[in-house]
């Protein structure tokens, strides 16, 4: 499945880049994530908490940087999730690339996903609804710690 | 077949929990106080034993409601409207003389769940607090104007249903309520009310579903008011109030029920899933609501009307 987003933020694009990078506070402004720990120079776990109906899922989240490049702002993460308890979990990798113009900054983020075990049975349009809801409130917190 | 088992989840055994089965609400509620973060309710096990069964939840008490007699009644209320205990299965609705007299479209959404057993199972409390978008009941006790009542150990509250439904599969219950009963108000004079559904096969969810009620005012054509409730069309069962802007205080041509039912598809907010696009469901949304105005201004005439 394949996700398409966008935001705009009144900062230069090297401020944007620089708060993306750095990882532990990026983190924190993502709903349910907690643990947040350097494993490599590009690499990280972290736990990812949400909840869907009755249902709660604690992905643990290996999560990986790569091909980045400071000239054009752009770069991407690898995310795998497991849930052991209940058997599912998500792979991800986020494709994020920012244009500025008159100070402000777009970044756009395109996402391939896929959602593996038992979780997969919620299905593609109620996984892509919370995706976006959980976008908006990264970018609410993003904004509110950039600007 | 391991991996077969594996891939759908029905390769362990459930996780074991202690089964509690008060006799009185009382009982029930000092229990949900007691244990209710880790506990679950269970009603006709239709919905939550699957859930138990894939491993998805695995609570540590199971507070079976089957004992208490006060969650079963079924009864007209002194004003002509209609009490539902929590427990009142969907076979019941659907065979109830009362619910196909005075509230059928109760009744036609109770009779197109999944299959005989499940109805015979499956209670109209659990499936509201199920609160599956597909649901049927839900859309047919919006358009009625239906109200939930919730208890907790020393109280109660009643909300309407549309505010039952926060988000996708989550009520507004707290893990120590209980929804109790379903009021329904009497039957407005010059009213009717029904429920339709669109499926693709026999035993689906809804793909889309359409409960509509109006009143007629005195002229016997004018709009004087209208609920219409919607699911299928969002991560919640929806009440379309824009389409209903529409319809209040207007006559009821076809016309404006075609307005209004475009209005209900535009206000929706439908998934896009293996079953249909978001497209096709909203086009569908128009066409049900436009059929369920139908049917139930027909049984405006057809002695429903006090
Ligand atoms: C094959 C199949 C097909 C189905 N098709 C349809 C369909 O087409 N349309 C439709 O509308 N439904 C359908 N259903 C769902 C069916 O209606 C279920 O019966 C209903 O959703 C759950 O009711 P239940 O009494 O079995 O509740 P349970 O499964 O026992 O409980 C469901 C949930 O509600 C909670 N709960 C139950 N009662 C209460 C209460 N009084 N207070 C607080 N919490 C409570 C439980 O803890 C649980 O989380 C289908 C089910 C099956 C198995």
């Amino acid at each position: 499945m394949r996700l398409e987003q966008e935001f705009q933020v009144a900062v230069p694009a090297d401020r944007v880049w620089a708060f993306l990078l750095d990882v532990p506070t990026m983190a924190a402004c993502i709903p349910g994530a907690s643990n947040v720990t350097q494993t490599g120079d590009n690499s990280y776990d972290a736990v990812v908490k949400t909840k869907i109906g009755p249902v709660t899922a604690n992905f643990g989240c290996k999560i990986v940087v790569l091909d980045l490049n400071e000239a054009t702002h752009s770069g991407a993460v690898e995310v795998s999730g497991r849930d052991g308890r209940i058997g599912g979990g998500v792979k991800a990798r986020m494709d994020m690339t920012m244009t500025e113009a008159a100070g402000e900054t777009s970044v756009r983020i395109v996402t391939d996903v896929d959602v593996l075990g038992k979780i997969g049975q919620y299905g593609h349009g109620m996984i892509a609804k919370r995706a976006d809801a959980m976008f908006d409130d990264f970018v609410a917190c993003a904004r509110a710690r950039l600007t | 077949m391991a991996e077969v088992d594996d891939a759908f989840g029905f390769d362990e055994p459930i996780q074991p929990a202690a089964y509690l089965g008060p006799t009185s609400l009382d009982d029930a509620l000092a229990l949900l106080a007691e244990h209710g973060d880790e506990a679950k309710v269970l009603a006709g096990g239709q919905s939550l034993l699957v859930f138990l069964r894939q491993g998805l939840l695995a609570p540590s008490h199971l507070i079976g409601l089957r004992g208490i007699a006060e969650l079963r009644r079924l009864e007209a209320t002194p004003d002509g409207g209609l009490t539902v205990g929590a427990m009142v299965t969907q076979h019941t609705l659907e065979t109830s003389p009362l619910v196909q007299a005075r509230f059928p479209a109760l009744a036609d959404a109770a009779a197109v769940i999944a299959s005989p057993p499940v109805r015979r199972q499956g209670t109209l409390g659990g499936n509201l607090c199920h609160a599956d978008p597909t649901g049927d009941p839900p859309a047919a006790l919006i358009a009625l104007g239906a109200d939930v009542e919730i208890a907790r150990a020393g109280g109660s509250r009643r909300l309407p249903v549309e505010d039952l439904f926060r988000d996708y599969m989550d009520p507004a219950i707290e893990a120590d309520e209980l929804l109790v009963a379903i009021h329904v108000p009497p039957p407005a004079p010059r009213s009717g009310v029904a429920y339709l559904k669109y499926r693709l096969r026999g035993v689906d969810t809804a793909l889309v579903g359409v409960g509509f009620g109006a009143t007629l005012a005195e002229d016997g054509a004018t709009c004087a008011d209208v609920r219409i409730g919607l699911v299928g069309a969002g991560t919640t069962p929806l009440r379309a109030t824009e389409a209903e802007a529409v319809l209040r205080g207007a006559p009821l041509t076809d016309e404006r029920l075609a307005a209004a039912a475009r209005a209900a598809a535009h206000e929706c907010a439908p998934l896009s899933d293996t079953e249909a696009s978001e497209w096709y469901r909203r086009e569908m949304v128009e066409v049900f609501v436009r059929r369920a105005a139908q049917v139930a201004l027909r049984r405006i005439d057809g002695g429903n009307a006090a």
